[in-house]
């Protein structure tokens, strides 16, 4: 690895090392910023909700003290960043004896697999799409069909969700309408059947963000398209005459791609953030969908540790990105020779 | 697409360029289609109070769970008939969705202008300055800034719209920034810059009457995509229960559809309605972002360059 | 003698080397240049392209801040100058660029370029008196404001937007106009007309030029004195026609060899070739920088930089050909005192 490359991977693991902390200064701050006392508020929707609460003001004072809420607040951020580095988040407020981490480890693949299925068939589709459309030798009807896949771009994916429930889940009844798996019937597993079934409950939800995100991304790739297009490179290559398919690929969209990835990089925190509506809609049971739960049932600590994963997840998927870029990236390639 | 024609940039002795007045990259048909779509929804509220009674949209004002008129069961009074707690549809968008776009304008507008700044100091400055500004956008850019928002909405209870859009606003400066920094970067070593600077002008003239005028179409794309963006959020927040409670807005109607099953019940009109009068903000804003592109980038036009 | 209007003493400015690393270029070393007031004259800077003369235009218009030396104007150093001074220098020492096209903003009507400097520098008091300034501007180079004035730059041919420059210079009433290259970019018949208005602009105005240029044809034509740069340093400086008729360093011999002769029976000989990366990288070591390409290079020439030689009044070289004549010269000049 040449020394370019060594400062580049250095640069980028700083980076992430920023945001983590980043993230987690911002979970310290939320609640001690927000107006009020959190753990005072939450009793007290606690009792709004119907549960009779006896000896409030002692049990206010026990989390308090559970939370490390009365030390001065540097011992406490010390401690909360101890915490976050071995992500230790405690006990669930509203099923005691969980503890936090375990209920997030069980939602945590769902998400992770939900999100990087609909992400890559997402970005490969809307590439490819936005390529053929920035292409000049693309066959005419197919240029002229090509809009048509985006028609859904910009609705927001969860309230597209909703038709498509409508129709694939409740009129067509092709598709189940909410949970990852038949989980009445089968035992996560590597069956076929269990494997099927998630492929089965992922569809829809999937879907929801694909059609609805594949269009930024052809848009982009068609204007990369087309100035790539006018570059001297492309105008060499075609004149040394390599033949069209080479040099769709080889030429043209490889180094349209390259800026997509960025883009990619730079947009998973709103995918991340979308996700949590969609499993919420979809009833999902992601780490999105725990988070919606966390906030309804007043869970502040599985709150805490949901968007600390949540961050650190996106953050380590940008690195990852990152890293992926000069592999494919001819420059940094080059360098390394 | 309107009457473009081809146009090369320095034309050697142009003689009359630009004769027909209707020749201006800004007609564009998808900017001028979105912009109408997006217009028609901000002013509906104001037009429609004219004509329809907004008290409508509270609770309880209305039978309960009425169909749209053009549907067996449905009634003119109220045409697009009325949800479980008695509020009427009609009155409900009227309300909710120029509301959304407050909630957008406010919330792109501060973003852009912490980006104008933002962006302005780290390209003019440059060194330490310009990385830490780089360093912090693209650190806080990473950050999913919805769930952000859910945790902090879920902690202010009561939220007002205003306080929304500035919450909002926390996480729509690093697009603008980062746009606002490359341009200037790019059109700072430009000649007319450095004749401004011979011409007596000072920063301020720098960048305000030199550069922002030839960054426009790129500000106002990125403006349209933070509008969008705000939107989507606010929506989003409102849609998990989380946005002001006491005024219908388009998000909230959609949460309170879904959390009394309207899918299962066969009452698409609930969270039909509000889907529809979304799709058309949101197409019209993506619409305009295309055209906007359009203008700036004449490539994207369908120009061939000529080689 | 009087202060100098413009005196530029042992300006160096080097590029990279800083906190930061980055290889170190040595753009301009230990330059000095002094114009005076009266008589106005047309300073001729040649070279090709790296030689620092750009450089040197950008230092002397304050784009460019000096790394050592000083640049004074009417006495006081630019770096140090107040407010006031700053302003009244900004207006006094004015440039025109190489490219027409560039300096005008594709956003305004070409009047722009007039409008802002009136406005800023207040030189006029209403928009009548605004207006007659830029006509009589105009009429300077040829142009009549009712033709020009109210169109967008792309609307006017090169050597149209040439002369609106000129013109904007003329208007600002300055005592240099530093002039980047103004006709390399504009067709053969432009060019002398160009020419002519900067002569006119000396004789009748009394601006000096700082005539800035690869072209030792046009410096021929309409300079006074000239000073022929290689790689940031003087090679040879004098009255025009003296260096241009009978240079003396190996550098500009071959530079004006490569002069073409309107005449046939002269075979043009283009001895000029650009130094190689090596080549470069050798003139770090200390030594003349032209020993690469010299044809008369001698050991001696490797161990310290040539200083300038006078050969005769008014022309030195830096060459150590002619440090024996030098002292021939001065020894000379004492056994007659």
């Amino acid at each position: 690895m040449s020394g370019m490359t060594r400062g580049y991977v250095v640069r980028r693991f700083l980076m992430w090392v920023l945001t983590v902390w980043l993230g987690a200064t911002l979970i310290f701050a939320i609640p001690r910023l927000a107006p009020g006392d959190p753990i005072a508020a939450m009793v007290l929707r606690m009792s709004a909700q119907g549960q009779i609460i006896e000896n409030s003001a002692e049990l206010i004072q026990a989390w308090r003290e559970r939370f490390g809420l009365d030390g001065p607040w540097y011992v406490q951020y010390v401690n909360w960043l101890r915490n976050c580095m071995t992500l230790d988040f405690g006990y669930s407020l509203t099923q005691f004896p969980a503890r936090v981490w375990e209920m997030i480890w069980r939602a945590l693949p769902w998400t992770i697999a939900l999100l990087t299925f609909a992400v890559i068939i997402t970005f490969i589709l809307g590439n490819l799409i936005g390529a053929l459309l920035g292409w000049r030798k693309t066959p005419p009807l197919l240029r002229s069909l090509l809009p048509l896949t985006l028609t859904f771009s910009s609705i927001p994916p969860f309230i597209f969700g909703l038709l498509l429930l409508f129709i694939f889940a409740y009129t067509l009844d092709l598709f189940p309408n909410q949970g990852a798996y038949d989980s009445r019937n089968l035992q996560p597993g590597l069956t076929v059947e269990f494997l099927a079934s998630a492929l089965h409950h992922a569809i829809l939800p999937a879907m929801a963000i694909v059609l609805t995100s594949m269009g930024g991304w052809a848009l982009g790739m068609r204007g990369m398209m087309i100035t790539t297009d006018g570059e001297d490179y492309m105008i060499l290559a075609q004149a040394k005459g390599l033949r069209t398919p080479r040099l769709f690929l080889r030429y043209a969209v490889r180094n349209a791609l390259l800026p997509q990835l960025t883009a990619l990089a730079l947009s998973l925190g709103l995918i991340v953030g979308g996700s949590v509506l969609i499993e919420t809609y979809f009833v999902y049971p992601g780490v999105g969908y725990l988070l919606y739960y966390s906030i309804t049932n007043g869970d502040y600590t599985l709150m805490q540790g949901i968007v600390f994963i949540l961050i650190l997840t996106t953050a380590t998927a940008v690195l990852i990105i990152d890293l992926l870029y000069p592999l494919i990236d001819p420059r940094i390639t080059f360098q390394k020779r | 697409m309107a009457t473009l024609t081809a146009e090369p940039v320095a034309a050697r002795p142009a003689p009359q360029v630009r004769v027909n007045r209707w020749d201006s990259p800004w007609l564009n048909a998808k900017l001028i289609i979105g912009l109408i779509m997006v217009l028609s929804v901000a002013l509906s509220g104001v037009v429609g109070g004219m004509f329809w009674d907004l008290r409508l949209a509270r609770v309880g004002t209305s039978p309960q769970d009425l169909p749209p008129a053009f549907v067996p069961g449905g009634t003119w009074a109220h045409p697009l008939g009325t949800e479980n707690s008695g509020r009427d549809m009609l009155a409900v968008l009227l309300t909710g969705a120029p509301r959304s776009f407050r909630i957008g304008l406010i919330a792109a507008t501060i973003g852009l202008l912490i980006g104008v700044v933002l962006g302005c100091l780290a390209g003019f400055l440059g060194g330490w300055v310009d990385r830490l500004i780089l360093i912090a956008s693209d650190a806080w850019i990473t950050i999913p800034s919805l769930v952000v928002l859910i945790v902090i909405s879920a902690f202010v209870r009561q939220i007002s719209a205003e306080t929304m859009a500035v919450l909002i606003a926390m996480f729509a400066w690093p697009g603008p920034t980062r746009l606002i920094r490359a341009q200037v970067l790019t059109l700072r070593e430009r000649g007319y810059i450095r004749m401004a600077r011979l011409s007596g002008a000072n920063t301020f003239d720098v960048i305000f009457r030199e550069m922002m005028p030839n960054m426009l179409p790129y500000i106002a794309a990125s403006f349209t995509g933070n509008v969008s963006g705000a939107i989507l959020a606010s929506a989003g927040l409102e849609a998990l229960g989380l946005g002001p409670t006491r005024i219908p807005t388009l998000g909230m109607t959609i949460f309170y559809a879904n959390q009394a099953s309207a899918v299962i019940r066969g009452m698409w009109w609930w969270w039909g309605f509000p889907f529809l009068v979304l799709a058309i903000i949101f197409s019209g804003l993506f619409l305009i972002a295309i055209g906007l592109d359009e203008v700036a980038n004449p490539r994207l036009r369908g120009l061939q360059v000529k080689q | 003698m009087a202060v100098p209007l413009l005196d530029i003493r042992d300006a160096t400015k080097i590029y990279g080397g800083g906190l930061f690393g980055g290889r170190r270029v040595v753009a301009l070393q230990g330059f000095n240049l002094a114009i005076h007031e009266k008589p106005a004259t047309i300073t001729t800077i040649a070279g090709e392209s790296g030689s620092g003369k750009t450089t040197l235009a950008n230092l002397v218009l304050g784009f460019l801040h000096l790394t050592s030396g000083q640049i004074l104007y009417k006495g006081v150093d630019i770096a140090a100058m107040d407010a006031r001074q700053k302003f009244e220098y900004r207006r006094e020492v004015q440039a025109v660029f190489q490219d027409p096209y560039e300096v005008y903003n594709p956003f305004y009507r070409v009047k722009h370029i007039f409008e802002l400097a009136i406005q800023r520098f207040r030189l006029a008091q209403n928009k009548a008196e605004a207006r007659e300034m830029i006509e009589d501007a105009l009429r300077v180079v040829g142009m009549r404001g009712e033709e020009v004035l109210e169109k967008y730059p792309h609307q006017l041919s090169g050597g149209q937007r040439q002369r609106m420059m000129v013109a904007r210079a003329y208007m600002l009433k300055p005592r240099i106009i530093v002039a980047d290259e103004p006709v390399s970019m504009v067709d053969a018949s432009l060019r002398a007309m160009i020419l002519d208005i900067m002569l006119h602009l000396r004789d009748d105005y009394g601006i000096s030029f700082l005539y800035i240029t690869h072209d030792l044809s046009t410096a021929y034509q309409i300079g006074d004195d000239i000073y022929v740069l290689y790689q940031g340093l003087v090679a040879e400086r004098g009255e025009t026609s003296r260096v241009i008729e009978n240079p003396r360093h190996p550098y500009v011999q071959l530079l004006v060899g490569s002069i073409p002769v309107p005449d046939p029976t002269v075979k043009w000989d283009t001895n000029l070739r650009l130094p190689t990366e090596e080549e470069m990288r050798s003139s770090a070591t200390g030594g003349c920088r032209f020993y690469p390409r010299c044809p008369q290079r001698m050991d001696r020439c490797l161990q310290a930089l040539p200083p300038l030689y006078s050969i005769e009044a008014e022309h030195d070289a830096a060459c150590y050909l002619y440090e024996a004549q030098q002292q021939a010269m001065l020894t000379g000049r004492t056994n007659a005192s």
